[in-house]
């Protein structure tokens, strides 16, 4: 059989059966906007934590963390692993009580809840605003994995953006946070599965057939330097790359809103049980399957990709049995979708409540969720356009996200801790978002989006100036007097 | 929901020495040292965070 059409049958397969269960989803019957958006509040301890999980993971995980381990060793390992380490933080100290205050308020986006924190509606708009600019890139990240991701099996790039987009436009739409739920459990399952997989055959079929045991990978890739920290890793880029990820849970709006949405206590544990197990073994399979393969360049039986490393996984897929490799494949379309209709659907609520229906006076359920598919449609459209283009790398684009959200950590943890001191400071989180905002977009147009969080000033990542500067202003606000 | 003030210093003690260790002590290790204190790291970070939730949310449970 040929190897295209058993990637097409299984692709199709994934498609029928993820359409299936987001068409399953919608018997819980989608009437308000609440429903469509946060699930109504009653979404299970399963749901919750596949759905943060495959939100959280994307095809950044099996195409740009594959390729970063390959070409800058275990850093990339401790890179990916401080996000976990301060996420399980952040959610251990918060979640509970940004849970509880979601449901009492009857938050929908992130950007309604600084807005009513800080007393402020023009906060919300500003919020919102800045949460479009800045996971355009995101989204847009996903759709180029894609892409890539097709060219290594031989297809043009644009036949995975297309594809990719057309999943995530019907899954979102069908019935908004249900089917995205639901098939981001389907999707992180599979997602989870085919890793496991794909690193054993890496390990224990692909290595012995080219003549490599584990400890001759190990020394091969000790003799690079690349079980220690190599000279990618200085300590000012280490903390460059890490310092936007250690703050994700609280300033990207797709997590934050996954609080407000377990249906109790018990729901929400295991959200943060499940989830965290999830990205530590998620983490572990994909950098060793970077480690490996580097150690097969450095014997000489596979290319060298250094310098393209978003190619080390369609390489690795190719050369794998195509059932595999189409197993595998599928699997970071799945990534990729189901952490792109989350993104879209959370701009989707924040556009159609802090831009739309708070600032119109009355609207009705029916006109709300229309607003909310259409901006589904209109965002789909626009990511697939800049997805076209291929701007940059997987990683940078997709860091650079975070760097521009970074302000809203101080921003909104500050609101977390003392509610009570932030109400009427919204002027201080407005100057202090549109400063950090404003430092992150100005270096990537500076320096180019790759270069941008890279960039050191006096020493200092781009991203500690624009935290730095952020948390000062918050701070000056929280004392000043009214 | 009162969390343990322990718990916040633990975090900070945690993440500082997932930065400062590699920097100092294994970084030219030439086997899976470093790969792996950082995943014991995250493992002990891990059992100890969720008995911490496990404990904080039990008692704020109506």
């Amino acid at each position: 059989m040929n190897g295209v059409f058993i990637y097409f049958l299984v692709l199709g397969l994934y498609f029928v059966i993820g359409t299936g269960i987001a068409l399953y989803s919608r018997r819980v019957g989608v009437k308000t906007t609440s429903d469509y958006f946060v699930a109504g509040y009653r979404l299970g301890g399963f749901l919750a934590s596949m759905t943060y999980a495959a939100t959280t993971y994307s095809a950044f995980m099996m195409v740009g963390l594959v390729g970063f381990a390959y070409a800058t060793g275990v850093g990339a390992f401790g890179f990916e692993l401080l996000y976990l380490i301060a996420t399980m933080g952040l959610l251990a100290l918060f979640s509970l009580k940004v849970w509880s205050m979601a449901r009492k308020s009857k938050w929908i986006s992130p950007a309604e809840m600084l807005g009513d924190l800080y007393g402020s509606r023009l906060l919300s708009i500003v919020v919102a605003i800045v949460y479009l600019i800045a996971l355009l890139p995101y989204i847009t990240a996903q759709l180029v994995g894609l892409g890539n991701l097709v060219q290594g099996i031989g297809l043009d790039y644009w036949i995975g953006v297309l594809l990719g987009a057309g999943i995530i436009f019907l899954w979102t739409y069908l019935a908004g946070i249900w089917s995205v739920a639901s098939t981001d459990a389907y999707q992180g399952l599979w997602m989870i599965t085919s890793a496991i997989i794909f690193v054993l055959w890496l390990a224990l079929f692909l290595l012995p057939s080219k003549g490599l045991g584990f400890n001759e990978a190990t020394r091969l890739l000790a003799s690079q330097g690349l079980l220690g920290i190599t000279s990618f890793w200085k300590p000012e880029i280490f903390i460059a790359f890490t310092l936007p990820w250690l703050f994700f849970a609280v300033t990207n709006p797709q997590v934050v809103q996954r609080l407000y949405m377990p249906r109790d206590e018990r729901a929400l544990k295991s959200m943060i049980k499940y989830f965290v197990v999830f990205g530590l073994a998620y983490t572990v399979i994909v950098t060793l399957i970077g480690l490996l393969a580097r150690s097969l360049t450095i014997a000489g039986v596979f290319p060298d990709l250094v310098k393209t490393r978003d190619l080390v996984t369609p390489t690795l897929i190719g050369m794998a049995h195509p059932v595999l490799g189409a197993i595998v494949f599928t699997s970071i379309v799945a990534a990729a979708v189901s952490t792109a209709d989350s993104i879209i659907l959370t701009l989707s609520s924040t556009t159609t409540r802090d831009l739309y229906a708070r600032n119109v006076g009355e609207v009705k359920p029916r006109t709300e969720l229309l607003i909310g598919y259409t901006t589904i449609a209109v965002l789909t459209l626009i990511v697939t356009i800049l997805a076209w283009f291929k701007p940059g790398y997987v990683v940078e684009l997709s860091v650079l996200s975070s760097v521009i959200l970074l302000p809203l950590a101080p921003i909104t943890l500050a609101a977390w801790i003392k509610p009570d001191m932030v109400k009427g400071k919204a002027w201080a989180a407005i100057i202090a978002l549109i400063l950090g905002a404003g430092i992150g977009l100005y270096a990537s147009i500076v320096y180019g989006a790759k270069k941008a969080f890279i960039t050191t000033w006096l020493g200092l990542p781009v991203s500690a100036w624009i935290l730095i500067a952020s948390t000062i202003i918050v701070l000056a606000g929280i004392i000043a007097k009214k | 929901m009162v969390l343990p003030k322990w718990y916040i210093l633990w975090l900070i003690i945690i993440v500082l020495i997932a930065y400062l260790v590699p920097y100092t002590i294994l970084k030219t290790v030439g086997d899976w040292s470093l790969y792996l204190f950082w995943l014991v790291i995250a493992i002990v970070n891990y059992i100890v965070t969720l008995a911490v939730v496990e404990k904080t949310y039990t008692v704020e449970k109506r």
